[in-house]
Parts: C-alpha cells; structure tokens; sequence
C-alpha cells in the first residue's frame, strides 16, 4: 500500500466486466473452476467493458437506474466481488458505507464489534484502542455500547457502522445512498463527516438517486446503464445527458397519457393504478418558456410549474407540493397545496392538472433545482418523488446577497 | 517499488492478519463459553471429566491395559489422553471446516475479508483446547507419580506443525465445502474411521510389523507417539515417521491453498 503513495491514481479500471451465475448447480461451477467446461451454467452480464480512471483526491458521482450495475461496480471496487474481466487496481484502503454494519455479531457488544470491524478495515490493534473513544463519541449511542447488537435500534446499528466505516481512515470511501443516516441530526453530522473526508484529500465515490447531491459533492460523474457506460465527464454534463434521456424515456410514456386525455378517445381506462398515484407530466417554466435548463432574473422572473397526475379515483384526492433546492443541496423553500389550503380538483378518471406559480421570484443569484411530490390526503406518504426535474439559472442585476429576498419594508424613524 | 517499504507493509500485513485470526478466534472462543457459569475453565474442565470417566472405565468396566504401562488404569487414561487431545483436536477442527466459508455469506459478498483466516480462527480455537488437555496431561501424570521430565516443556512445540498441518487441511475442505455440499458427511465418517486407524487406543509398537509402516502415513500417527514419548519416556517416533508426516502437511499446504487461490473467485456465485 504505502509503495503506491506516488501514483496520482486511486482506482484504475480497464475494460472491467463482471458476469453473475445466475443457475447451474455447485458441482457444475466447481468442474467449471478446475478447468472444465460451463456447459448447464447461465450467465448474467452485471458490467461490461467499464474503463474509468479516478485520480486521488477525486470525487466521482455514480448514476444510472436500478438494476444499471452501479452497486456491482462499486462492490468490485471494494473488493468484495472479483471481476471476471478486465483489470482493476486500487490503490490505498477503501471503506465503504454499502452495507453499514454487515460484518457485525449480534450477540457481540458494540465495542467489541468496534474492535472487529476497524481490524476488518485494516486498523492495527494500536490504532484501535488510539480511536475507540472517537468512534464511540461519534456514533454517540450511550450506554448500548457495552450491549449486544441485537439490542439496537437500526438506527443505533446503522450510526455505530458509520461512525467504524469512516473513523479508518480511508483513502478512499465508496458511498451508496447512505448520506441520510439515521435521524436530523445525525444525518447533518455524518453530512459533515464525509465532506471534512473529502477535504482532507479521500477519494470519494459517491452513487445516488439523489442527482442534485451528486453534482454538489462530485467533480465527475459516470453514467451506467445496463452494465456500460453511457457518459462521463464533469458531473454537470454527465447529468444533464442523463436527465434528458430520462426525459426521452417520459415522453415515451406522456402520450398515452394524452391519449387517455383526448374525449374522441372511448376512455380507454386512464393510466391510474389502484391504490397508487403518479405524475404524468412535470413542466416548470420561466415567464411561460418551458425547459429543463430555465434563465431567470431575479424579483422579474415569473417561474411556474405545472403537474398533471393520475390517481386511483378510490383514493382521496392528492396533494402536491413543490421544493426549491438550492447549489448545496439544502431545500430553499417549498409550497404544498395543504400548506396552502388549496384544494386540487380531480376529475372522475383520477387525472389532475395544477399549476403553482411564484411570481417576480425572489431567488437571488444562483442555481437551483424544482422538485415535485405527489402525496397523500394527510401529506405523510409520498406516492411519486421527483428530484430536480428542471434547474434555474437565476441573475440578478443587483448585489443583493443571500439566497432569496424577504418582503421589506424601509422606513424613516420620525 | 523499493524493498524497504514493500517488505514493511508486507510484515504489516503478516502481523495484521496474525491479530486478526487471534482476534477471530477469541470470538470463537468466547462465544462457546458465553453465559456459561465456569466459563474458560471448561476448557481444562471438560478434559478433566474426561479422564475421570476413563479411569473409572477402564478400572471397573473394560480393564483393558496399554500395552507396556501395567495395569494401573490412570495410567491407561492418561495414555488415552495423549492421544485424545491430538484426534480431538483434528476431529472438531474437519469436522467445522467445510461449512467455514460457507457459513459466512456476509464475510464472502459484503465485505473485504481475508477468508483463508477463517480455517486459523478455527485452528487456534482447537488448539488452544488441545493446549489446555496437554497442560492437564502433565499435571495429572506429575500427581500420579510419572517421573519429571524437562521434554514436557517441549510439548506445546507439537502444535506447531499441527497448526499448519490443520490449517491446510481446513482451508481445502472449506474450498470444497462450499461447492460440494456432501462434504461434511463425509468428513463425518472419515473422521470416525480416523479414531481408530490412529494410534489413539494402542501405541504404534502394538500393531504387526508390516503395518506398522503404514501407520506412519497418517499424519497424525507421529503427534500421538511423540507425546506419549515424551510425557512417560517411551520410545521416539523415528526420524523417518516424522518426515511422511510433514510431506503429508506440506502436500496439504500447496493444495490447500493452490485450490483455495482457485476457487475462491467462485465462492460469492454459490453461497
């Protein structure tokens, strides 16, 4: 490991493919390994012909849908799975934030898990007893950790994981949609943790849904689909192609929803699921310019966004609600029609159509990103989330600073 | 790459995984004992009962006699006893290894973990308990009037080359074990043919000449001789013995960890 310390690259991937037996009994994989043939063995290709070369200190963003690979890759970086092709080198110790807490004993206590887990990670006995105290402080679940595991919380369990996977001190750390752990505050916390990581120079390896957060945290980004790369690059690029393909994949589904909309059509039952509800088409647009990718003008800018869904008709009639990120991932601000006390009208095939407008925006200089939701009568359960289905732009001519103007008021004090 | 950082994170990584398998094995351990009333001591305890049942066996029931040590059945114990602890300790340590690896699917595709440690967990596990037999051994022999002897210092030497010997084995069967999942039966049977093709119940010197020969092939032949000869000053395993038994370890060690290299990159298909 510590020869390595010269090369400028972390991971270095060439023409990586990974195959899954997916049937076939043991004894034929076993004939197979000792140099037989693989007659009776079905194959699944997980990953093919993935090349990508990460520099240390880089944070590469993960994306791509369910099913696209992206935790096969990221398993094979870790070295839990081998590749069955390609070349891969990884230099410097890796954790990883996969699966928090797979190595525990639940009759064992935290502490000793502690103990077993940070020498799973490669952390000497020394260096154990140096960092017990801090992983313990960090995961800060009381008086449980001189209990057995099987007495936690999933929450407690999933803290104490974190607290191990990124007190080791990694050289790099691969991360799967585990930013949000546990609780508010918790979740802030290891937020912090993982970006004072990434200042201190880990290689970070970031895979998430949550496209916004990969491009505030990663300087590039790979986009899989199927097993293969489809585009990588600068994360803003790489994710701009992905959400217009994303966008291309929608207005596949859009027009049978218009279809269903058309009266001349004998209704040909409208795309409503029982018991579910889901967004037919999401539309945000600037002074009536419809885009992904909208430019506004700051307190001049009328930005609207319009939300066409179907629901089960059975169901109570849904709310909607809309959110504003801003560069940092943080929700700006947001508008729910129950907030709001307004009622969506529905017609009796369960489609709705509302439109939410934010006149002369008061978003100051920046670049934010909608959201939309789509969700219960009582606004708990959310049918359909829909992160960053468009990005604003948004100038300002003056130097106004913060994030959003407030109404104010200036007055003379008699 | 230069040889002084190379062979330091090479002694770094030994010294690592050295912890790691102690680190493994105490788990082991501890987890056999957990909740138990006496603990660590079952570990001398349950080999003391052991003897005590001899003895009033072999005093009131069987009165066989070992060949050569008269017809004091303590005697007989403890000649049992030496090899006892040697079949023992290969016996339970087969008898867990092909469901090794098998048994740890979240060691195999979760994490990154170096699963040729896990034959070693197992391996100082029984020896430790073979260690605790042989310190009874002594003390019980010293008790019952067998002269002192300083080669009994010597005895904790034997595990040594035990411990590759087990730990090779293992590792082929845990290979094994997670393809083949007849294997543990038949470990089983093999296990409880092994009990009495070794000198466990007779000293080699009993058996007719030209088995004796033979005899010296079962690796585990010389390990129950060389401690009956040290504890109550019989006669030595010949040099020769010695060397089938550790061609025998060293076959093991290349396979074993040849097939283990080999197969490894299956192991996350099938479990």
């Amino acid at each position: 490991m510590s020869s390595d310390m010269s090369a400028p690259f972390a991971i270095q991937a060439r023409q990586l493919g990974k195959r899954y037996v997916m049937t076939g009994s043991p004894y034929r994989h076993l004939w197979h390994l000792l140099g037989g043939g693989d007659r009776g063995i079905q194959y699944f290709h997980a990953l093919s012909g993935v090349s990508l070369e990460v520099r240390k200190g880089e944070s590469i963003g993960l994306i791509g849908q369910n099913g696209a690979g992206k935790s096969t890759l990221l398993q094979l970086l870790c070295g839990t799975l081998s590749p069955t092709q390609g070349q891969l080198q990884v230099h410097g110790r890796v954790a990883a934030l996969l699966e928090l807490g797979a190595g525990f004993n639940p009759e064992f206590t935290g502490r000793e898990n502690i103990r077993f887990s940070a020498a799973l990670y490669g952390m000497d006995a020394r260096h154990i007893e140096d960092h017990i105290q801090e992983i313990i402080d960090f995961a800060d679940i009381g008086d449980f950790i001189d209990q057995p595991v099987r007495t936690y919380s999933s929450g407690m369990y999933v803290r104490l994981a974190f607290s191990i996977a990124t007190s080791v001190q990694p050289d790099i750390l691969v991360i799967d949609e585990a930013l949000a752990v546990g609780d508010g505050l918790f979740a802030r916390k290891s937020f912090d943790r993982i970006m004072r990581l990434k200042e201190q120079g880990v290689t970070l390896l970031f895979c998430s849904h949550s496209l916004f957060q990969v491009e505030a945290l990663c300087d590039r980004s790979v986009w899989l689909h199927q097993g293969k790369v489809m585009a990588q690059g600068a994360s803003a690029s790489v994710i701009a192609q992905y959400n217009d393909w994303l966008g291309q994949q929608n207005t596949v589904a859009a027009p049978v929803a218009e279809r269903a909309q058309d009266p001349a059509t004998p209704a040909p039952a409208p795309v409503a699921t029982p018991g579910q509800a889901r967004f037919v088409k999401l539309q945000a647009r600037a002074d009536g310019t419809p885009g992904t990718e909208l430019q506004a003008r700051s307190g001049e800018t009328e930005l609207s966004v319009d939300l066409e869904f179907v629901s089960d008709p059975a169901l109570a009639t849904p709310n909607l609600a809309v959110m504003v990120y801003g560069a940092d991932g943080r929700v700006v601000c947001s508008t729910g029609t129950w907030i709001d006390g307004f009622t969506v009208t529905r017609q009796t095939d369960g489609r709705g159509h509302a439109l939410v407008s934010f006149p002369r925006l008061p978003l100051l200089k920046g670049r934010y990103s909608v959201a939309a939701f789509l969700m219960c009568e009582r606004a708990l359960h959310v049918y359909e989330a829909v992160e960053h289905f468009a990005s604003v732009q948004v100038s300002q001519p003056h130097l106004e600073q913060g994030v959003v103007s407030i109404p104010h008021q200036w007055s003379n004090a008699a | 790459m230069f040889a002084s950082p190379a062979l330091r994170s090479c002694a770094r990584s030994l010294r690592y995984h050295a912890w790691l398998a102690v680190q493994l094995a105490v788990r082991d351990i501890q987890t056999r004992y957990r909740s138990t009333r006496l603990g660590w001591l079952w570990a001398f305890v349950a080999p003391l009962l052991m003897l005590v049942v001899y003895t009033l066996t072999f005093k009131y029931i069987f009165r066989v006699r070992w060949v050569g040590a008269g017809d004091d059945p303590l005697a007989f114990a403890l000649h049992l006893l030496a090899g006892l602890l040697v079949f023992q300790a290969v016996a339970e340590c087969w008898a867990r290894a092909p469901r090794l690896i098998l048994e740890q699917p979240h060691l195999v595709k979760k994490v990154v973990f170096p699963l040729s440690l896990l034959p070693w967990a197992s391996v100082v596990n029984v020896l430790f308990h073979a260690l605790m037999s042989m310190a009874l051994l002594v003390l019980v022999a010293g008790f019952s009037g067998v002269p002192l002897r300083w080669q009994w210092g010597l005895l904790p030497l034997l595990l040594l080359p035990l411990a590759v010997l087990l730990w090779s084995s293992s590792l082929l069967l845990a290979s094994l074990g997670v393809f083949i999942r007849d294997l543990p039966q038949v470990v089983t049977l093999v296990v409880g043919l092994l009990q009495f093709l070794s000198p466990v119940f007779y000293p080699v010197s009993s058996l007719p000449a030209d088995v004796q020969g033979l005899a010296s092939w079962n690796p585990l032949t010389v390990y129950m001789e060389q401690i009956r000869a040290w504890v109550f000053a019989e006669t030595q395993p010949t040099w020769g013995q010695w060397s089938h038994s550790l061609l025998i370890t060293g076959v093991l060690l290349v396979s074993g960890y040849a097939l283990f290299r080999r197969l490894k990159k299956g192991f996350a298909d099938v479990i």
